[in-house]
C-alpha cells in the first residue's frame, strides 16, 4: 500500500523544478517586470496573487472530483487525494485572501469591501476549513469523510460563482486579463507566465506530499489496527486485546 | 501603511504559510514513516537463534 508510485518518486525532481521556477518568478518580478505607474510597488503582489487563485480553483476542483469518486466508489485512494487536494486548496486560498487585502489597502485605502468576489472567496474559505476539520474528524469517525466530500463538492460550486462575480455583478475586484480588463504589458504577461508555471509545481509537489502522508497514515492506522486485534504470541491466544 | 511595506509583508506572508506547511507535512510525514517502520518490525515473525531461516523453496 505505501509503494511508492512513479508519480510519487518524481517528487525530488519535481521539487528541485518547482525550486528552479520559483527563483526565476521571483527574479522577473523584481528585476524585469516594470513597476506600474499608478499602483507603484504594490501591483507587484498581483504576481502572487493571481497564481495563488489558480493553485485555490485547481486544487478546489481536483478535490471535488476525487471526493465525488470517493462517493461513487468508496475508493481510499480518491479518498486521500481528496484529503490532499483540500488541504493544498486551504492554503493556497488562505494566500489569496492574505494577499488580496494587502493590495487593497494599498490600491483602495481599505483593507476589504464587502463585494461578490471578495465575499465568495471567503464563503470558499470557510467551505475548506471546514472540509479541513472534517477530514481530520473522519481519522476517528471515517463515515465522516462522505460529509467532507459533499462539501467539497459544494466548494466546487462556488468556483464559477468567484469567477464571474466581477463581470455579473459588477464588484469593486479589478479584472485584468481577458476580454474587459485592464491589460498587461508583454514583460507582465511573461512575469506572471512564468509564476503561474513556478506556482503549479509548487502545488504538485505540495499535493504529493500531502497525499504520501494520507497513504502513509492509513496504513498505520490499519496496523494498529490489526496489532490490537492479534493476541501476542506469549498470552498464548486467549483472544484478550493488549493494551495500546 | 506605505505600498512598499504591504507588498514585502504580502510576500512574507507567502513564505510563511508555505514554508509552515512544508514543514508541518515534512514533520508529520517522518513521525508516521518511523512508526510504520516499527510497527512493521515489530509485526515480522520473530527469529531465534534455534530457528534458522527458512531455506529457498526450489534448490536445483
Amino acid at each position: 500500500m505505501t509503494k511508492r508510485n512513479a508519480l510519487e518518486r518524481s517528487v525530488p525532481g519535481l521539487a528541485a523544478a518547482a525550486g528552479v521556477a520559483v527563483v526565476a518568478a521571483i527574479g522577473l518580478v523584481w528585476g524585469y517586470a516594470p513597476v506600474e505607474a499608478v499602483l507603484g510597488l504594490s501591483q507587484k503582489i498581483f504576481y502572487i496573487h493571481v497564481p495563488s487563485a489558480w493553485v485555490m480553483y485547481a486544487a478546489t476542483g481536483l478535490c471535488a472530483v476525487a471526493g465525488t469518486v470517493f462517493l461513487a466508489t468508496n475508493g481510499e485512494r480518491a479518498e486521500a487525494l481528496a484529503a490532499a487536494a483540500g488541504s493544498v486548496a486551504l492554503r493556497f486560498c488562505a494566500v489569496v485572501l492574505i494577499t488580496g487585502p494587502m493590495w487593497a489597502r494599498a490600491a483602495w485605502n481599505a483593507w476589504w469591501r464587502w463585494e461578490p468576489r471578495l465575499t465568495s472567496v471567503l464563503v470558499l474559505g470557510f467551505l475548506l476549513v471546514g472540509h479541513a476539520v472534517l477530514r481530520r474528524a473522519a481519522e476517528r469517525t471515517p463515515p465522516l469523510s462522505r460529509f467532507a466530500a459533499a462539501l467539497a463538492i459544494l466548494a466546487l460550486i462556488d468556483l464559477p460563482i468567484i469567477h464571474l462575480a466581477v463581470r455579473k455583478w459588477r464588484g469593486h475586484h479589478p479584472t485584468v486579463l481577458g476580454a474587459g480588463g485592464g491589460g498587461v504589458t508583454t514583460e507582465m504577461a511573461v512575469t506572471l507566465g512564468v509564476a503561474l508555471v513556478a506556482f503549479t509545481v509548487l502545488a504538485l509537489v505540495l499535493l504529493l506530499l500531502r497525499y504520501r502522508l494520507e497513504i502513509v497514515r492509513r496504513e498505520v492506522a490499519r496496523r494498529l489496527v490489526a496489532a490490537a486485534a492479534t493476541p501476542p504470541p506469549e498470552s498464548g491466544g486467549t483472544g484478550c486485546p493488549p493494551r495500546s | 501603511m506605505s505600498a512598499e511595506v504591504l507588498t514585502v509583508a504580502a510576500y512574507a506572508a507567502l513564505w510563511l504559510v508555505l514554508t509552515a506547511y512544508v514543514v508541518g507535512i515534512a514533520r508529520r510525514l517522518s513521525r508516521l514513516e518511523a512508526d510504520l517502520r516499527a510497527l512493521k518490525a515489530s509485526q515480522e515473525p520473530s527469529r531465534t537463534p534455534s530457528s534458522p531461516p527458512p531455506a529457498p523453496a526450489t534448490r536445483r
